[in-house]
C-alpha cells in the first residue's frame, strides 16, 4: 500500500481555501478600530492561524485517506475521508499510461500519474495521482513494457529540424496567423487613408484636427498584427518546448513516447487499445511528401495544447519498417476513387468565393464609391485564401479514395486544410453512412462514404462523389449491409 | 440468473434524514418568518411533503429498484413516473468504482459504479454482501486478482 505524495497535502488543502471566510468575516466585523486594536489583532492572528491548519489539516486528513494499491493485476485508489471512493482498474483495461514531470515538482521528486481506459468521462483520466518516483517503478514493473530484445531499432528519431517544423506546421495555423497580421497591417493603413481623405473634405481646419486623431489608427492596427504574430511565436516556442526530445520505441504489445523539456511527459501506450493511425499533411507537407503520424488511443493527446503525435513530421519514405506493426504500409493505392464528375463537390465553395470576390467589390465601390479601396482590398484578401482553397481541394480530390486489404481499412480524405490518411483494423469500424444531396443523385449517381471508427471522440471521415455502386460494395465488403436502401 | 433488491435499512435511513431535514426546515421557519399564519402555513406543507416523501415516493421509489444478473449481462431497472431499464455486457466493463458512506454496513448506502464503452451503469443502495457478489459475479474482481 502506498500514499499519494506528501506534496499533494497542498493540493488538498487548497481545496479548503473557503475555511479562509471566517476570518475575512470576522476582518469585516472589526472595521472599527478602538484602544484594545493591538489585543483584537493578537486574538484575530490566532484565530486566523487556527483556521490555516484546520486548513491544512484538513489537507494531511485527505492524503492520509488516498491510499494506492498496486497488485499484479489491477491499480485501486482508496479515496475520501467520509464518503470512501475505491476505484479500480485492472491492467487488462488500461490504454494509457501518462508520466508527467513538470519542472516545480521535479525537486520534491514529486510525477503525476494518470491512467487512462476507453471507458470514464471524455477528456479527463480515469485516475490522476501525484506520487512518488517509488510509486511509479512499482507500477511499471506490474504493466506491459515494450522488449528490450525485440523492441524497433529501426525507427527514424525525430530529428530537431522534424520537431521545428511540426512546431511550424501544428502552432495555432500557421498560414493564417501570417493572413490575419497582413489584414490588419495594410486594413489600418487603408482605413486611415480613406477617414482623413472624407474628413478633410469639410474643412481644412478640422484635416489638421483629425491628421493628429487618426495616426493612431495604422498604430493600434499594426499593433493587433503584431499581437497575432507574438501569439503565434509563443505558440511555436511552446510546441518545440513540449516537443524537444521525442523518442518512440515499439513493439507488437506496447508503445512507449516520452518528450517534452520543462515537462518530461512519458506515454505507455497499449498498441491493441489503439483505434486507428492518422496520417496528417497539410497542402505544403503533401507537396514535399511529409507526413505527422497521429493515433487515436483513450487519453492520448487529451487537454487542449495536446495533439496525439506519434511521430512528428518525416518524409513517408523515410518511416520505419517497424510502423507496420501498427497498419503503415507504403504503397498502397485507392481502390474506390471519386468520379470525375464528383470534381465540382470538392471545390464548389472556394470556387464561388473566389469568383464572386471582385464582382462584390464592383457593385459596392458603385454604390459607395468612397469605400472603393476597402472593398476591393478586401476582395484581394479573399481572393487569396480562396485561391489557396481551390488547390487545397483538388489535391483533396486528386488524392481522396477507400482502400480494404488484410483486415484493413484505409481512408484518404481531407478535412479543411488538413489531409487525412486514417489506417484501422476493419473491426474498429462502428458506423458507415452513404450521403447523397440531390445534385449527387441527379448528376452522375454519387454519394459520399462517411466512416466512424471506435475512439473518445465523435470523428467522422468522409470521401466525397463515390460511384453509388462502389460504395455498395464498400459497405458489403465491411459487413454493413445496405442493398435494401433505396438510393 | 440472480436478481438484487436495495438494502432495506436504505429507505429507513433515508426517511430519518428527510425527517432531520423537516426538522431543520421548521426551525428554520420559525426562526425567520415573524407572522404566525405564513409560519403556519409553511411549516404543514414541509411537514406535508416529508410524510408524502417518507411514506410514498420512497417505498415507491424503492419498490421499483431491481438489478439482475445473468451469465453475460447485468440489468437495472428502475424509475417511479418513467421505467429505465439498462443493460450492460459484462465485457464492457472496463473499471469499477465503489462508494461506501460511514456505518454502511447498517446504512446499506453503498453505490456501485461500472464504467463502460461508452458510458456507465450505476447501482445505487446496494448491501455489502450483495456488492461484493455483483463484483464477483461481473467477473470485476477476477480480473482484479488475475
Amino acid at each position: 500500500m502506498y500514499h499519494e505524495h506528501p506534496i499533494r497535502i497542498l493540493r488538498y488543502s487548497a481545496k479548503n481555501i473557503w475555511l479562509l471566510i471566517f476570518p475575512l468575516l470576522r476582518g469585516v466585523s472589526t472595521l472599527r478600530f478602538d484602544k484594545d486594536r493591538f489585543y483584537s489583532w493578537v486574538k484575530g492572528a490566532w484565530f486566523d492561524i487556527l483556521i490555516l491548519g484546520l486548513i491544512m489539516l484538513f489537507g494531511l486528513v485527505r492524503w492520509y485517506s488516498s491510499r494506492i494499491d498496486i497488485s499484479a493485476a489491477a491499480i485501486t485508489h482508496n479515496d475520501g475521508v467520509i464518503f470512501r471512493l475505491r476505484t479500480t482498474i485492472p491492467y487488462s483495461s488500461v490504454s494509457l499510461i501518462t508520466v508527467e514531470r513538470p519542472f516545480y515538482l521535479v525537486p520534491f521528486r514529486a510525477v503525476m500519474l494518470r491512467c487512462d481506459t476507453s471507458a470514464g468521462l471524455f477528456n479527463s483520466p480515469d485516475m490522476k495521482l501525484m506520487v512518488s518516483e517509488k510509486v511509479i517503478r512499482e507500477l511499471k514493473r506490474s504493466i506491459p513494457d515494450v522488449r528490450e530484445k525485440g523492441s524497433s531499432d529501426d525507427i527514424p528519431r525525430p530529428t530537431a529540424l522534424s520537431i521545428l517544423l511540426f512546431s511550424v506546421f501544428f502552432s495555432s495555423g500557421f498560414s493564417g496567423v501570417v493572413y490575419i497580421a497582413t489584414f490588419f497591417f495594410k486594413g489600418g493603413d487603408i482605413a486611415h487613408d480613406m477617414i482623413t481623405a472624407s474628413l478633410s473634405r469639410i474643412t481644412m481646419e478640422t484635416e489638421k484636427l483629425t491628421g493628429k486623431l487618426l495616426l493612431r489608427i495604422p498604430e493600434a492596427a499594426i499593433m493587433i498584427g503584431s499581437l497575432f504574430i507574438a501569439a503565434w511565436l509563443l505558440s511555436f516556442t511552446i510546441n518545440v518546448l513540449r516537443y524537444y526530445g521525442f523518442a518512440l520505441t515499439l513493439d507488437e504489445n506496447c508503445m512507449k513516447v516520452s518528450y517534452g523539456t520543462l515537462t518530461r511527459k512519458e506515454y505507455r501506450i497499449m498498441s491493441e487499445q489503439i483505434n486507428y493511425t492518422d496520417l496528417r499533411q497539410n497542402l505544403i507537407m503533401k507537396i514535399f511528401s511529409a507526413v505527422a503520424v497521429h493515433i487515436s488511443c483513450a487519453g492520448y493527446g487529451y487537454g487542449k495544447r495536446s495533439l496525439p503525435v506519434l511521430l512528428p513530421v518525416r518524409k513517408e519514405k523515410n518511416m520505419g519498417r517497424e510502423l507496420e506493426a501498427i497498419g503503415i504500409l507504403h504503397g498502397i493505392k485507392n481502390e474506390f476513387k471519386p468520379k470525375r464528375t464528383g470534381f465540382w463537390q470538392y471545390i464548389w465553395l472556394p470556387v464561388i468565393l473566389s469568383a464572386a470576390s471582385f464582382p462584390v467589390h464592383f457593385i459596392a465601390a458603385d454604390i459607395v464609391p468612397a469605400l472603393s479601396d476597402l472593398t476591393l482590398f478586401a476582395a484581394i484578401m479573399l481572393e487569396v485564401p480562396s485561391i489557396w482553397f481551390i488547390a487545397v481541394k483538388f489535391a483533396a480530390f486528386l488524392t481522396s479514395g477507400i482502400s480494404l486489404y488484410d483486415d484493413k481499412i484505409m481512408i484518404r480524405c481531407s478535412r479543411w486544410t488538413t489531409f487525412h490518411t486514417v489506417i484501422a483494423d476493419r473491426s474498429r469500424l462502428v458506423k458507415l453512412t452513404l450521403r447523397q444531396t440531390i445534385f449527387q443523385k441527379m448528376i452522375g449517381k454519387k454519394c459520399s462514404v462517411i466512416l466512424y471508427f471506435e475512439g473518445e471522440e465523435h470523428k467522422s471521415y468522409r470521401v466525397k462523389g463515390i460511384d453509388i455502386k462502389k460504395a455498395m460494395e464498400i459497405s458489403e465488403l465491411l459487413d454493413h449491409h445496405m442493398e435494401s436502401v433505396p438510393i | 440468473m440472480r436478481h438484487y433488491k436495495p438494502d432495506k435499512n436504505c429507505i429507513t435511513t433515508l426517511r430519518i434524514v428527510v425527517a432531520f431535514l423537516t426538522l431543520l426546515l421548521i426551525a428554520i421557519i420559525r426562526y425567520f418568518i415573524p407572522a404566525y399564519i405564513i409560519r403556519l402555513t409553511a411549516s404543514v406543507s414541509v411537514v406535508g411533503i416529508s410524510l408524502l416523501v417518507m411514506l410514498v415516493y420512497l417505498p415507491l421509489y424503492f419498490s421499483t429498484f431491481s438489478y439482475t444478473v445473468t451469465d453475460k449481462d447485468i440489468i437495472r431497472s428502475s424509475g417511479v413516473f418513467i421505467k429505465h431499464h439498462q443493460s450492460a455486457h459484462f465485457s464492457a466493463i472496463q473499471y469499477s468504482t465503489v462508494i461506501s458512506t460511514p456505518f454502511s454496513s447498517y446504512t446499506g448506502l453503498n453505490f456501485l459504479i461500472l464504467f463502460l464503452y461508452g458510458g456507465q451503469i450505476r447501482l445505487p443502495f446496494l448491501s455489502r454482501s450483495d456488492l461484493n457478489e455483483i463484483l464477483e459475479l461481473s467477473g470485476c474482481k477476477a480480473r482484479e486478482e488475475v
